[in-house]
């Protein structure tokens, strides 16, 4: 379980932003929606406890996250880029490995069901820079599962997908945070995700 | 883990190392090749020095005699006749004396007549066989029966003039005894009687008298004969004595130079490969802040992270370094005669010391320092701002 006090944080002293607290229990999902600069981003760096907030704390399973170790914070709380990031000396499943090991948790055991499910079966071995850009999208989605996290953020998943990927992509992160006990959050301005996700804040 | 992920990424890049590579062989390939060369020269010359105090021989270059008759390296200053010589191999003030007579060669390795106490000086010993008897009978040194794959009982025939190249037919001789390998100038030589290079020559007959021999070597009895004796003979005599001390103290000083002014050659290539070293760790950093950005945010330490690019840059050093070690004993094993040591000489290309090891270990500290310069870089590395940044 996620929970996260009203937030404030602020560059430099500069423009202020302010986010409402709100509390998500395991397996359920929220949709962070707003237009272009108003601190979508932010509230992303500070649930994944990359920002310390001016004001308020993010708390997981009742735990201050930034009390945490920084390993421990990194394993639990996963972060779906929008600019899918991968190491490219690695292949497609040693990178999802790496997350794992780097995080110093256990990989879950039902990996190679996942790549089955998400149909990169047969790109295990394969360079990642080769896999087409949904490929890496799903590949960085079995990514964030990998480490088993209590809370995935995905950061604009459904950009540049048309609505089929779009719709397809939402329901298998919804089923698989479900039966991985993870609680979602997803930042978006895509208008689409408001019929597919129950809960929503838009800023 | 951490050195398993440095070596994929490193391979995954390893153009962009090969210039500190290329700098790395060249720089570390040249102080290791010096290095070994000179000391493998300098445990040759005191080797083979084996105790022997004064060279007589006749009037010349005295490097060129001590050359031609310790380190068979040389053409003889000339002939000496036996009668004056053995007025000094008999003098009060010396212990020991060994004529030699040499000439000829046999494909490369000189045949040179002696008597039983030469390869006793450089405690040779027999592997098989024994000492000659009679005059064309010979004694292998262990390189010359390996080289030219001759056992007890055969024989061969020799070529006049000391080079390999010399076709014309000189003497007949049979293998009596082979001896064991013994890291000195006997390896290399064919030992024989006086008389059977006398024989070849045209001189048998018992004439000792009217014998001639290239050199006698001495050893002194008291060290009060370094101060009487090669003066004595050089003033006095149409002889040439020469002290086998002062004139390698002579090579050691002409080969100093030449090896310092490749010292320093090799010393800045290492210079300029330390200056790669850093310049492509800071570029490789710079170019890669995403993909680091991200391995932190999996939750890599910041101290691991420059452990992970130390370790990428010490494959580069190692990697440099056996390229280096390879060059150098390669052109060891090959450049023997390059390097000046006639084709009887040989390097021995694959012995290593501790200079190695510190070498390595030099360069390993070396590598991980240019990544060490880089670590305030690495530790403040804003995550979100290079995940998110183009967002």
């Amino acid at each position: 379980m996620i929970a996260c006090e009203e937030l404030e944080f602020s560059y430099d002293g500069q423009r202020q932003f302010r986010f409402p607290a709100f509390s998500l229990e395991v397996g359920e999902q929220l949709l962070i929606s707003g237009a272009s600069g108003s601190g979508k981003s932010t509230w992303l760096q500070l649930l994944a406890g990359w920002r310390r907030p001016q004001k308020g704390k993010v708390y997981l399973e009742n735990q201050a996250l930034l009390d945490l170790p920084e390993q421990q914070r990194a394993s639990q709380v996963a972060v779906m880029h929008q600019n899918m990031h991968f190491i490219p000396s690695l292949n497609s499943l040693e990178n999802v490995q790496l997350s794992a090991q780097l995080g110093g948790v256990t990989l879950r055991s039902d990996l190679p069901d996942l790549f089955e499910q998400l149909g990169l079966q047969d790109k295990t071995k394969q360079s990642v820079q080769t896999l087409s850009r949904g490929e890496q999208q799903r590949l960085s989605f079995i990514r964030a599962l990998a480490a088993q996290p209590k809370v995935l953020l995905a950061d604009e998943p459904t950009a540049s997908l048309d609505d089929e990927h779009c719709h397809e992509l939402i329901r298998l992160m919804q089923s698989h945070t479900q039966n991985s006990a993870c609680s979602l959050i997803v930042i978006s301005h895509d208008q689409r995700l408001k019929a597919s996700i129950e809960r929503s804040i838009t800023l | 883990m951490i050195i398993k992920l440095a070596w994929r990424n490193w391979r995954y890049r390893w153009w962009q190392h090969a210039l500190s590579i290329l700098l790395l062989i060249l720089g570390i390939g040249l102080l290791l090749l010096v290095k070994e060369s000179q000391r493998q020269a300098e445990a040759k010359l005191e080797r083979n020095l084996a105790g022997i105090d004064l060279v007589i021989g006749a009037k010349g270059s005295p490097l060129q005699l001590i050359l031609s008759a310790i380190y068979q390296l040389d053409a003889p200053t000339g002939n000496i006749p036996l009668k004056e010589a053995q007025r000094w191999a008999n003098h009060p003030l010396i212990a020991e004396a060994v004529p030699l007579a040499y000439g000829d060669a046999a494909k490369g390795f000189r045949i040179v007549g002696c008597n039983y106490r030469y390869p006793e000086w450089y405690a040779a010993e027999l592997a098989a066989g024994a000492y000659w008897k009679n005059n064309m009978e010979v004694v292998l040194g262990a390189r010359v029966a390996e080289s030219l794959q001759l056992k007890i009982g055969d024989q061969f025939d020799g070529n006049h003039g000391l080079d390999q190249g010399d076709e014309e037919e000189h003497g007949h001789y049979t293998v009596t005894g082979i001896l064991k390998p013994n890291n000195s100038v006997i390896d290399q030589l064919i030992l024989c009687s006086v008389g059977s290079v006398w024989a070849v020559h045209g001189h048998e007959g018992n004439h000792e008298a009217e014998g001639e021999i290239s050199a006698l070597l001495l050893k002194y009895k008291t060290p009060r004969a370094a101060l009487m004796l090669p003066r004595t003979i050089n003033e006095n005599t149409l002889l040439q004595a020469a002290a086998p001390a002062i004139e390698i103290n002579r090579v050691y000083f002409m080969l100093e130079g030449g090896s310092k002014s490749l010292s320093w050659i090799a010393l800045a290539l290492l210079g300029l490969s330390l200056i790669s070293l850093f310049v492509q760790s800071w570029q490789g950093i710079q170019n890669r802040l995403d993909e680091l950005a991200l391995m932190r945010s999996f939750g890599l330490s910041k101290l691991k992270l420059v452990q992970l690019l130390a370790w990428e840059n010490v494959w580069t050093a190692l990697i440099g370094f056996l390229g280096a070690e390879l060059m150098a004993r390669l052109l060891l094993h090959f450049g023997g005669n390059w390097m000046g040591f006639g084709a009887a000489y040989r390097m021995e290309a694959w012995h290593f010391s501790n200079f190695d090891l510190y070498l390595a270990m030099a360069c390993i500290a070396i590598a991980k320092f240019a990544v060490l310069a880089q670590a305030r870089k690495l530790y403040r590395l804003d995550i979100p701002d290079l995940l998110l940044r183009d967002a």
